[in-house]
């Protein structure tokens, strides 16, 4: 499939479409200005233009026309801030697909875009690698990470941070793994690396190890007693974390670290799943280090949250319920 | 000036520029980097301007005001040509004096000359103990340079470079060209810069990007700055030739937010290149088009990690990325991005113009060229110092930072930035370059030195720096954020006398953790401070953990201030300045501090006369009890 031209001078538009139709499997490239799109078609061909009408120096039909000189075929949809009857005819004269005042809903645009290119062909990569994970040989599709490479076996990597729908996210530390090329041996988060031909794989190396019993009770510090520490814990015979009872009897840790909890461990899971599943953005992290809390932008969540609350659920530590609390506290005063 | 299209148009401008100036002609040139600024330079240099106008000098003497020198401690500075005399602390109220002697009588002012140690006048420049035995072929040119006027760069060959990449050779001839060299990167690691370059070119896609980095998130360090504010147009000229050599059409500058001279003296700077056709479409008539934007950032420690600087420039919140593809195959939108520090894109011209041969000659065998270093701590002169890889700590802290102040002797020196490491005083003949710091577990970083004294404290030192650390840390990945904040909870512990042998152990776990498996360099270095601490003082920690002892004298729970009876004068001068009434004593009465009202804020030792030096610091000893109060004093 030939590549997509996005013409926009005003950045915001041009990368966000750029970002969009990108994600949505396209092959997508941009140019701010006519001739920097001129030349760029001079080089390649495209499979279709996407122009902002007002451009400086040039406008997106004078482009598009100049365009179709070298490729006739070329297909292209303008987009505009500034409507009229006018452009409008003008532009379907010249034939182009559609005629998108701004601001327009990106899914109908990537909807005319398929429309036109034909629908994304899911790459299928018939390659597959194979690796060796804990002496065991897997053949896997390229670009899996280890993690679904182990998972694809029935090998239990413990993760707090990932979520097969999210993007990956690397804040846990939890799914470290030994990796081994040639004599050389490296730890890597395998929900992010992706796994190459020949790839040796320890998933709990004597070194994995002791890296998640500490990674363990520094969250234990945070959040003492959540299900997932508690098992994982227990997984790893930690003393002092393989049972819920053993904190909330004492009120004390026997970890090695004092026990100071917010009962967030800030897996990030809320944040994304309310960007990438949900479109809202209405949970995010202010401030850093320590410092750093999940917090409900009440701008956005008091519209969006009161039926939905999705989040609550995939929150391994259940720590969102205050923190949305504040919201509704803010909604009644 | 009009657009410069070939190699001879630059050439003919810069004859031009030259012939307009007579080389003979005075020129009084006013540092005007951000340490004489706020020595008040801007009223040095108004009143330079008025002080030769009501001398009617005007048409004979040149004022320039330029970027830093790099002796910053004793600015303002005013360098006066071609005689290259240096004036030191040069305030306003010395213009007159400046003005009717040396200008008009051609007579040095001998109090505003550098005084050696035997009391010697030194009045050029040149022989400044502190420059010369300095290299400054990238800092030099600050001094000679009105960042504002790009004919001051043209002048001293800037562009040159440029013109000889573009227009003679070809893009493979440059990268070879910066291969051989062997540069290596400024901002930290040392990965050479020619391999970096070769991987974007070579990494798939058409647009890649070429990227200053400018983060400068080193507190103690401002090379970076001050180069940008110095001589932008060598980093500009620089970046220019790298995007040529990779094949990059688009260029960023991310500077931190707190620069603000720096972006203005940078956009005067594009704004300049612009106007000559140095930048933006067909530069220099070569066909070769290359345009930069400035993004300002906001100035996070953090930020100047790749992954999180590409991160912001797409205009999202600057945290780092858990790729393991680099971002020199995948960065700024997923696009082959390569990015260098300030001073390494600085070195490029100087490479293209004098030959991979000419800088490989400098150095060691594996660090080539040069390095600034930011010089601070106690040590005589203090500011930026450019010297030859390989020079040894001891040239550096001795010969140009002039040795340890009062007396004191040398305890280590701290070089690359938070997360480097001390060095004690059997390595000051080691030769700094980036292998041999790695070899003694300190880095180079980017260049941050400094130096401490025997009254340092070295688990205060480590305390120092895990809490600065500890604060920047994003607090994404839990082995950076909770990990730190840990480290930092045990050298409390340690300082304040409350830690016990156990907390050995975690001195030893938490660096293994957060080494492997931290999401960034950030966190995987972090507890560097702690380890070269330890490796080299080992023995400050056993004291504080077993003997609750702090040798050096600083860690205030550890101490006790008391006035020793045979010194006391009854002087009554600690006992007027203690803040909190804590001194018991009258005139010939010895003077005891009441340990239970004393907070140790170490008014009583600054105050008490040198000559009776009747306090000290006891630490892990009781304190001696035998005065009974109202005790006279016995004068010997
Ligand atoms: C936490 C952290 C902070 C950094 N800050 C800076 C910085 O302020 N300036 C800089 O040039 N490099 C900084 N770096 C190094 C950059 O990631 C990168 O390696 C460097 O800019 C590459 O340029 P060079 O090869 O020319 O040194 C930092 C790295 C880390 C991990
Ligand atoms: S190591 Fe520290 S700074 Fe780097 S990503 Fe993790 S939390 Fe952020
Ligand atoms: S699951 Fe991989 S880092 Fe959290
Ligand atoms: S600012 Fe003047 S010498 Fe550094």
């Amino acid at each position: 499939m030939k590549p997509i031209l996005i013409v926009e001078d005003e950045a915001i538009m041009r990368e966000s479409l750029q970002d969009w139709l990108t994600d949505g499997g396209y092959q997508v490239e941009s140019a701010t200005q006519g001739d920097e799109a001129l030349k760029a078609i001079e080089e390649q061909d495209y499979g279709l233009l996407i122009l902002d009408l007002r451009l400086p120096g040039a406008d997106g039909l004078e482009v598009l026309r100049k365009a179709r000189a070298k490729q006739p075929q070329l297909n292209g949809i303008i987009i505009t801030a500034y409507p009229s009857v006018q452009t409008a005819v003008e532009a379907m004269k010249e034939g182009v697909i559609d005629y998108l005042p701004k601001p327009f809903d990106l899914n109908d645009l990537e909807k005319l875009v398929s429309q036109t290119l034909g629908p994304v062909q899911v790459e299928i990569r018939p390659e597959t690698v194979t690796c060796v994970i804990d002496d065991r040989e897997v053949e896997v599709r390229q670009g899996a990470t280890i993690l679904e490479a182990a998972q694809s076996i029935g090998i239990d990597i413990p993760t707090l941070c990932h979520h097969e729908k999210l993007s990956p996210y690397g804040a846990c530390r939890l799914c470290i793994v030994e990796i081994i090329r040639g004599q050389r041996s490296r730890l890597v988060t395998s929900c992010v690396y992706i796994v190459e031909d020949g790839l040796i794989v320890k998933t709990e190396s004597e070194q994995v190890v002791k890296i998640r019993k500490m990674l363990l009770e520094l969250m234990w510090a945070r959040a003492p007693g959540v299900q997932p520490l508690v098992n994982y814990g227990m997984r790893y015979g930690i003393s002092g974390l393989e049972s819920k009872g053993n904190y909330e009897l004492s009120g004390a840790s026997e970890t090695k670290f004092e026990v100071e909890p917010n009962f967030c461990i800030l897996c990030g899971l809320c944040v994304r799943y309310c960007a990438e599943v949900k479109g809202k953005n209405a949970i995010g992290f202010i401030g850093r280090g320590t410092e750093r809390e999940v917090m409900f932008f009440p701008e956005i969540a008091s519209k969006e949250c009161a039926d939905c609350k999705e989040c609550f659920a995939i929150c391994p530590t259940g720590a969102l319920p205050p923190h949305y609390a504040l919201i509704e506290e803010g909604a009644s005063t | 000036m009009g657009r410069l299209n070939s190699a001879a148009d630059l050439e003919n401008l810069r004859q031009e520029i030259l012939a307009k100036r007579d080389p003979n002609k005075p020129c009084v040139t006013i540092c005007s980097g951000t340490g004489c600024h706020a020595y008040g330079s801007e009223k040095v240099a108004e009143a330079f301007v008025a002080n030769i106008q009501s001398n009617g000098l005007q048409e004979k003497v040149d004022i320039r005001r330029t970027g830093c020198h790099g002796f910053c401690e004793k600015g303002t500075l005013v360098v006066i040509f071609p005689e290259e005399i240096c004036y030191l602390r040069v305030r306003s109220d010395d213009v007159p004096e400046i003005v009717s002697t040396t200008l008009v009588e051609k007579k040095v002012v001998d109090r505003l000359l550098y005084e050696d140690d035997d009391g010697q006048k030194i009045a050029h420049e040149s022989e400044i103990p502190f420059y010369k035995h300095q290299s400054r072929v990238i800092f030099g040119n600050n001094r000679l340079i009105d960042p504002t006027n790009i004919e001051d760069y043209i002048t001293l060959g800037g562009y040159a470079a440029l013109a000889k990449a573009l227009l003679e050779m070809t893009p493979e001839e440059v990268m070879e060209e910066v291969k051989e060299s062997n540069l290596r990167g400024r901002g930290g690691g040392g990965f050479p810069a020619g391999r970096k370059w070769e991987t974007t070119r070579d990494a798939p896609g058409e647009r890649k990007y070429v990227i200053v980095n400018a983060d400068e998130g080193d507190p103690g360090a401002y090379m970076d700055r001050s180069l940008l504010e110095g001589n932008p147009h060598s980093v500009l000229e620089g970046l220019i030739i790298g995007a040529y050599a990779i094949g990059s059409h688009e260029g960023f500058i991310y500077v931190r937010q707190e620069y603000p001279l720096a972006v203005g003296n940078l956009n005067i700077a594009l704004e300049q290149a612009r106007e000559l056709g140095l930048l933006g479409s067909d530069i220099l008539g070569s066909g070769f088009n290359f345009d930069v934007k400035i993004h300002r950032g906001a100035g996070a420690f953090v930020s100047g990690e790749s992954s999180a600087l590409m991160t912001a420039i797409e205009g999202r919140v600057g945290e780092p990325r858990p790729k393991y593809i680099r971002t020199a195959v995948s960065g700024i939108w997923d696009r082959p991005s390569n990015l260098n520090n300030v001073e390494t894109w600085a070195n490029v011209p100087l490479i293209i113009n004098n030959g991979a041969e000419w800088f490989t000659n400098i150095g060691t065998e594996g660090s080539k060229g040069t390095k600034i270093f930011s010089l601070v701590g106690k040590v005589k002169n203090t500011g930026l110092v450019e010297v030859p890889m390989g020079m040894t700590l001891r040239e550096v802290i001795y010969d140009i930072g002039g040795g340890i102040p009062d007396g004191k002797k040398f305890k280590a020196v701290q070089t690359g930035g938070p997360s480097g490491g001390v060095i004690p005083d059997k390595f000051l003949n080691l030769p700094v370059d980036f292998d041999e710091l790695t070899k003694v577990g300190s880095m180079m970083g980017s260049g941050g030195m400094i130096v401490m004294d025997e009254d340092t404290c070295m688990v205060d030192v480590a305390r120092y720096f895990i809490n600065f650390l500890a604060g920047e840390s994003c607090g994404k990945c839990l082995p950076c954020r909770e990990g730190i904040y840990q480290m930092l909870k045990v050298l409390n512990r340690i300082c304040e006398g409350e830690s016990s042998e156990e907390d050995f152990k975690l001195l030893d776990e938490i660096p293994e953790v957060l080494g492997d498996s931290a999401l960034c360099a950030l966190g995987q270095t972090a507890c560097n401070p702690v380890l070269s601490t330890l490796r080299y003082f080992r023995d400050e920690y056993e004291a504080h953990i077993m003997k609750k002892q702090c040798p050096a004298g600083v860690c205030k729970a550890l101490i006790n201030y008391w006035i020793e009876p045979e010194k006391c004068q009854a002087c009554m001068i600690c006992l007027r300045n203690c803040p909190v009434g804590a001194i018991d004593g009258g005139k010939n009465l010895i003077h005891i501090i009441d340990q239970e009202k004393c907070t140790k804020c170490g008014t009583c030792l600054e105050v008490c006369p040198a000559r009776f030096g009747a306090i000290t610091v006891l630490s892990g000893v009781e304190v001696p009890e035998f005065v009974a109060q109202g005790t006279e004093v016995v004068r010997g």
